[in-house]
């Protein structure tokens, strides 16, 4: 996938001695347009800070104007959120999943992923009028009500992902090649993800147990029982492990937003806003998405900040990827599910000889896939008895 | 510990740095500071178990008004520090001499309202593009928009429109 | 039709670039190659180098910072080749139309290197990936057609 950002990487041989980023390629605006937008306005911009945090986004906005505005959605509206929000959780990690294998090699992964995916997001067209930019949630409530002759369907949909996902978790934890390629890999430890406040499958892949959805209910996360999903060893492989987990746990949780959920009113329509300061944040398949505004009682807001999760996990590459191999560095970036999966380009600056040279992204695939392919000929095992 | 006794620890071991202390509801309290005491209470606060989440900077007429957002993730608080730059100079003690984790988040502040954190690691410019021009900060109020678009080249602001229509966003 | 213009309209080999895209439409560009919808049956293959490419994919709206860098992109694609301008960010910067850090839509980019510039637009956000292909075959058809009359 094409994200634009220049990652420069120094090495010495093929190691990793040094890492830079340079962003800007991205960078619209969308704070200083918020000045200039309604409330109503602003969860349809903010929705497109990233089209797979799409619910999330808009999610802290709805948090943030609630906690400025100190008022609550109605019930049925909170579970209508938290249903789009763990089905926008379970596609964002399928599409992880399917990008992780293509990066190793396995391209099957990457398809198979991709399929389970459509049925998510046939669903979530069905219930919001769009595959991804669902354009439902407001302050004080969603646009649009789930009917109730659409729960079965939603449910049989649920269902039906649990085997595939079940197929792919397997693949991943019991393929010794997968062990033996992703452990020890990329390593973030607990210290250094606490030092750069990382949040997220990355934090979670650290010990370190930071969810919001826990940590500061929202929605109809504290009405449903779930688990946080933690892995102690802080490699590519236990934030996998992470992700492929916590897609089982959104399924447990639509499953029983599903059955709790009430008929009754779906948007509190507030009419005014006051003066002061909120702050909202949200869990996304990335980690936390923070937001703050403040008000001065007009229309307008005076300020609107919106932090997407990766600006806080991508300077944790700088520790992970130290002492890697170049071949690695590319499944590194990746275990971080930036919101930007994959660079164009990666310049490679041997520190050594002084030699400054730009891969591509064919170069670094390329590396990727023999380093896989160099493990599983010296672990003697057959491309037949691939678990895939 | 609980999130009150939290609080309550804050509000009394950093009495003598903080100007003010707003609990604006159970789990958001908002501190503020002069300037020469914002790298103290950053420190005490990521000391103490916060998580740095994000900083917003704000223009306010005299000063650019940097918040630190601290998550404390078990007790379910969110403090926030809110450090005055003063204009012009607009300078506060880098938090990234802290923790790597305050690094970007002091970047964009600087990039986009113009705030400078002394001893910051590396102030590289960060969001904005290569020919943006220098000492433009989108971000703040007298920032004249249709002078910059497409052209890439530095034009004053207009002040006195930003005057006026600040004095109508007062009231 | 001349060869170079009929191989053009039968497997174009498809070259993605992302120009300040919130992803979605790469995302939904992506999905075009997945088993549902699988366009490599057709031949469209996406290729990692711009000189290999009969067709240039653009999302998202120009960030000022992305400028030269699509401005090079198009310069090194072999020509003839289509533009295809996926998404309402890449139509005319969408929601993005007055944020500061714009330099334009794609097509006033490209058209500052090549006035000439055979471009076609498919509308969305995100458009869904039936909608990309039938924007490509569309805009090929079309591309061929104007190329072919000289």
């Amino acid at each position: 996938m094409e994200e634009p950002e220049f990652f420069q990487l120094f090495v010495e041989g093929e190691r990793v001695v040094d890492a830079d980023v340079r962003l800007s390629y991205n960078h619209r605006g969308m704070e200083k347009r918020c000045e200039s937008l309604t409330y109503d306005q602003i969860p349809l911009l903010l929705a497109r800070i990233c089209g797979i945090c799409s619910a999330s986004h808009p999610m802290a906005v709805a948090n943030a104007l609630e906690d400025l505005c100190r008022i609550e959605a109605p019930p049925r509206a909170q579970y209508i959120r938290a249903i789009i929000c763990e089905l926008e959780r379970i596609h964002s990690h399928l599409l992880w999943v399917g990008l992780a294998g293509h990066f190793i090699g396995y391209n099957t992964v990457f398809m198979w992923a991709w399929r389970y995916r459509e049925p998510v997001l046939d669903l979530c067209e069905k219930i919001t009028g769009n595959r991804n930019h669902y354009e439902n949630f407001k302050l004080g409530g969603v646009r649009r009500d789930i009917p109730q002759e659409a729960i079965p369907e939603i449910l049989e949909c649920v269902n039906a992902v649990e085997k595939p996902l079940t197929m792919l978790t397997k693949a991943v934890l019991d393929d010794p090649v997968l062990s033996v390629r992703l452990r020890g890999i990329g390593v973030l430890s607990e210290e250094n993800g606490r030092r750069y406040c990382v949040t997220g499958p990355t934090a979670r892949g650290s010990n370190l147990p930071i969810d919001v959805r826990r940590d500061e209910p929202y929605a109809a996360y504290d009405w449903v029982k779930w688990d946080v999903i933690t892995q102690p060893q802080g490699d590519v492989f236990a934030k996998a492990v992470v992700r492929l987990l916590e897609t089982y746990e959104s399924i447990k949780i639509i499953r029983q937003c599903l059955e709790k959920m009430e008929p009754g009113e779906t948007d509190n329509e507030p009419r005014s806003i006051p003066p002061g300061e909120g702050i909202g944040h949200a869990e996304a398949p990335r980690g936390e998405t923070f937001h703050y505004v403040r008000s001065d009682g007009t229309n307008y807001p005076l300020r609107y900040k919106a932090r997407a999760p990766t600006y806080v996990n991508l300077p944790s590459f700088k520790a992970s990827v130290v002492g890697a191999e170049l071949a690695d560095a590319m499944l590194i970036v990746a275990a971080m599910d930036p919101c930007y999966s994959c660079t164009e380009r990666m310049a490679v600056v041997d520190s050594r000889r002084h030699i400054e040279g730009v891969l591509t992204m064919k170069d670094l695939l390329r590396m990727s896939h023999e380093k896989t392919a160099r493990l599983i000929q010296h672990h003697g095992i057959h491309p037949a008895e691939w678990k895939c | 510990m609980k999130r009150n006794q939290l609080v309550q620890q804050v509000k009394t071991e950093l009495a003598d740095r903080l100007a003010d202390v707003v609990e604006r509801n159970a789990k958001r309290v908002y501190l503020t500071v002069e300037p020469e005491h914002s790298l103290a209470v950053n420190r005490y606060l990521f000391e103490h178990g916060g998580r740095l989440a994000t900083a917003t900077g704000v223009d306010c007429r005299d000063w650019i008004e940097v918040c630190y957002h601290y998550c404390f993730d078990p007790l379910n608080v969110v403090i926030t520090v809110k450090a005055k730059a003063y204009k012009p100079a607009c300078e506060l003690d880098s938090v990234a001499t802290l923790f790597p984790g305050a690094n970007f988040i002091e970047r964009e502040i600087q990039d986009l309202l113009g705030a400078r954190f002394l001893n910051h690691p590396d102030p590289r410019r960060l969001l904005l593009a290569d020919d943006w021009p220098e000492g433009v900060y989108p971000l703040r109020k007298d920032y004249h928009h249709e002078a910059h678009v497409n052209t890439g080249r530095a034009v004053s602001p207009d002040h006195g429109r930003a005057r006026v229509l600040s004095a109508l966003r007062r009231g | 039709m001349n060869w170079k213009v009929w191989g053009l309209s039968k497997s174009p080999w498809v070259y993605h670039v992302n120009v300040g895209a919130c992803n979605n439409c790469d995302i939904e560009i992506l999905d075009c190659l997945t088993p549902r919808f699988d366009v490599e049956r057709f031949g469209m293959l996406l290729v990692p180098s711009p000189r290999h490419a009969d067709a240039l994919l653009v999302t998202g709206g120009v960030t000022r910072q992305a400028r030269p860098r699509l401005q090079e992109v198009y310069r090194q694609t072999a020509k003839p080749c289509i533009v295809l301008c996926v998404g309402a960010c890449a139509c005319s910067m969408g929601i993005f139309a007055d944020c500061y850090h714009m330099a334009g839509p794609p097509d006033k980019v490209i058209r500052e290197v090549d006035p000439n510039a055979i471009i076609a637009y498919v509308p969305g956000c995100p458009p869904k990936p039936e909608a990309i292909i039938a924007g490509a075959v569309k805009g090929l058809q079309a591309a061929c057609k104007l190329l072919s009359q000289g």
